[in-house]
């Protein structure tokens, strides 16, 4: 498992992007999809998770909308129309800080070894 | 399997004893906490098994620092350090002494007059000012609530010199003038958003905005009393209010903030009065 350390920068753009795909996304269910996506290899924590989901919600690029689900009310998390236009912004700046950083920690050659 | 109305109840009585206040974290966590639950049991583990394990691994601390920190993210903190909440109390003790000397018949030379009758006044508008810039931050709600009703009080008051009829609508000038120098600092609408943002989510607010009111309300409530010991009188009730101001800034409970300022209100109101009673009984 990573240390949130490392993810810190990293969970907004990849709740954006996860948003991005699913269109719309309750907190637990991001959770989950990052675990299955990496292999349970990266864990957002609620501590990390929340405070970024209302920072973006306060930016205007998500929206929120609630829907009665059994007995208890849930939250679903969706890209605001602005956000739409962030999130293609946002999601470029961060595969080119990625693949900035696999350059300089000298990565590629073993990317290319694996393959 | 959803979890049934007796069992979410359960989920909200755990984030409630944990003192989880804010709507947007209750909201989440009993969805986050439930949907925990509810993995557990389809994976075959009883309700309160589940319930137990979630528990354990989202104790209440743990989302109380969320909470913390997720309101601190977006400057809607409930409490504050000892340095900001103590910083709020100065117009407060400003109003204590210009209260104590003005009813205390001890004469004072006009320079320090003029600084002890405006400095608590021109505080608040400042406070305002700043508040209007920081997006109102709890500390600037006093500071609200006494300019307001400084205002509509100034209105009905006329200033031998300037005018023998009251003031009217020119009272509003003072108010006016700050709110357009920050306006200039930050233009746009965003600081009335937040207020009506913060109100929804802690109504208690207004009250407090309201108690920015209080140290003058009680001066004015003193008015034409000259003595000594009104010195006291107008240092023990301002310090009373202050204590009220410091422990709501500084209590993360929503119970503990609106009983520090009904007890400290009622305790400087019952304070002054018998003062007044007894003076006047007196004369």
């Amino acid at each position: 498992m990573f240390s949130q350390e490392i993810l810190k920068g990293t969970i907004k753009p990849l709740i954006i992007k996860l948003i991005n795909e699913e269109g719309k996304m309750y907190g637990y269910q991001i959770t989950q999809k990052v675990k299955e996506l990496s292999s349970q290899k990266i864990v957002i924590t609620e501590g990390a998770l929340y405070p970024a989901l209302h920072k973006l919600v306060e930016e205007g690029i998500l929206v929120t909308e609630s829907e009665w689900v059994g007995n208890r009310e849930r939250k679903y998390y969706l890209l605001s129309e602005s956000g739409k236009q962030t999130a293609v912004t946002k999601l470029e700046e961060i595969k080119e800080s990625i693949l900035m950083l696999v350059q300089l920690f000298d990565l590629k050659p073993l990317v290319y070894d694996v393959k | 399997m959803m979890l049934n109305e007796l069992q979410v109840k359960q989920v909200k009585k755990y984030l409630r004893k944990n003192n989880i206040e804010s709507r947007l974290i209750f909201g989440d966590f009993l969805d986050h906490i439930c949907c925990m639950i509810e993995q557990k049991i389809s994976e075959g583990a009883s309700f309160e098994d589940s319930l137990q394990t979630s528990f354990s691994q989202l104790p209440g601390d743990e989302i109380k620092t969320i909470e913390r920190d997720t309101l601190k993210l977006l400057n809607m903190e409930t409490s504050f350090s000892s340095r900001t909440s103590l910083l709020a109390t100065i117009p407060f003790g400003l109003f204590g002494l210009t209260w104590a000397f003005a009813n205390s018949g001890i004469s004072v030379p006009q320079l320090i007059h003029l600084f002890l009758f405006w400095s608590p006044m021109i505080s608040m508008f400042v406070l305002l000012g700043i508040g209007w810039i920081k997006n109102f931050p709890r500390w600037s709600f006093p500071a609200i609530g006494f300019c307001l009703l400084f205002s509509m009080y100034l209105m009905m008051v006329s200033i031998p010199g300037i005018s023998d009829d009251v003031l009217g609508m020119w009272a509003w000038i003072p108010l006016l003038i700050t709110l357009i120098i920050s306006f200039i600092f930050k233009p746009g609408i965003e600081p009335i958003k937040k207020i009506v943002e913060r109100i929804k989510e802690e109504p208690t607010l207004i009250l407090f905005a309201l108690y920015g009111f209080s140290p003058l309300f009680l001066w004015i409530f003193c008015d034409e009393m000259y003595s000594r010991w009104m010195i006291f009188i107008a240092l023990i009730s301002s310090l009373i209010l202050s204590s009220g101001i410091y422990l709501f800034l500084k209590s993360d409970k929503k119970r503990t903030r609106v009983l520090s300022i009904i007890f400290s209100g009622l305790l400087a109101v019952i304070l002054t009065y018998t003062a007044s009673h007894i003076y006047w009984m007196n004369h």
